[in-house]
């Protein structure tokens, strides 16, 4: 961490070098959240070059009450859900709720295939985690993974997405029952 | 939202009291209570899935933003650049305000008139007040290092 400060303060007297190595330190994480977000590889490239640029502009203004990281993914957030917006301008086939094969109603685990019965590894598991999160809709995909990923609260998902409290967790309770069709049938396989 | 909505994700949080947990559970079918006990497992696999995609052509990245920061030519705005301007303004404020309390004020009798001086030597710098009347004249000079003979006042 203290290295980290470090190539920040020479950044802030316009070090690109230093630039270059924090650039290099949070890349990964970045784009891995932009790619979660946004399901495609190319938007997630662009979020990654836009929250870098951004940062670099923007230096001054980051106080350090947070960690470097933490500012970088409030910034590539934001731009995966303009991203999101922008694309909800164009004709598309989202999922809403109603399409998530979750009835809003249902006190059951919403049914699925059962899963061979040979039981199902984490590597299966990930792999329809994979497909499952594909399926959501940008919005019900980006609260899951403010929540289970990043780790926010229902408040500052709301403020990140410019949307109620109620909204995010109507979204979240439709993403997790639609998750959680992926473990039915799996419960002592782990 | 509906209220089941809610419940439900402050269930799966582990956010609900023992009674509320008990009654909310009391709700729900075996299935769903035998499925919530592997969220924390769902969970986890997709954090570690967050933690694996590969970037492609990461290097790439690095040298894109690099490139571009050069383009704009715009070194970043100095943290310290924003507060400096702040406590400049500031200090010329006060300085202002410090001036205008303790400056002594001109006791020079109001018929006093003050009089333009320019010194020909730059590094001299003069004051020239005339009482009414032109009956005395002073004239300040400062950085004078002597006064010719012939221009000495007796």
């Amino acid at each position: 961490m203290d290295h980290e400060k470090e190539l920040l303060d020479r950044a802030r007297r316009g070090d690109t070098g230093a630039f270059d190595e924090i650039i290099t330190l949070h890349r990964q994480r970045v784009y891995a959240l932009a790619f979660q977000i946004l399901r495609n590889s190319d938007d997630a490239m662009d979020v990654a070059q836009e929250t870098f640029l951004k940062a670099w502009r923007s230096l001054a203004k980051f106080d350090g009450r947070h960690p470097l990281g933490t500012w970088l993914h409030r910034i590539a957030t934001n731009a995966s859900i303009d991203i999101v917006r922008r694309r909800q301008n164009r004709p598309q086939c989202a999922i809403d709720d109603a399409e998530l094969a979750v009835d809003a109603a249902s006190r059951t685990t919403p049914s699925a295939p059962e899963l061979p019965g040979v039981g199902m590894d984490r590597r299966d598991l990930r792999i329809r985690l994979d497909e499952a999160l594909a399926a959501l809709s940008p919005e019900h995909r980006t609260v899951i993974i403010l929540r289970e990923v990043e780790e926010l609260s229902y408040e500052e998902i709301a403020t990140r997405m410019n949307t109620s409290t109620g909204t995010v967790m109507s979204r979240l309770y439709y993403a997790r029952r639609y998750l959680q069709t992926l473990l039915k049938g799996t419960h002592d396989e782990f | 939202m509906t209220n089941f909505e809610s419940r439900f994700n402050r269930w799966l949080d582990g956010s609900l009291n023992e009674d509320e947990r008990l009654a909310f559970e009391a709700t729900l079918d075996e299935e769903t209570l035998r499925t919530a006990k592997m969220w924390p497992t769902l969970q986890s696999t997709l954090r570690q899935s967050a933690s694996e995609i590969p970037l492609p052509h990461p290097d790439f990245l690095n040298s894109q933003i690099l490139r571009e920061i050069r383009r704009e030519g715009t070194p970043p705005p100095r943290a310290g650049l924003a507060r400096l301007a702040w406590a400049g303004a500031f200090c010329v404020l006060a300085a202002a305000l410090l001036t205008a309390i303790f400056l002594p004020r001109d006791t020079r009798d109001s018929s006093t008139t003050v009089v333009s001086a320019s010194p020909a030597n730059p590094s001299v710098s003069a004051s020239a007040f005339q009482a009414a009347g032109g009956k005395s004249s002073v004239i300040w000079l400062d950085g004078v290092d002597h006064i010719p003979a012939n221009e000495r006042v007796q």
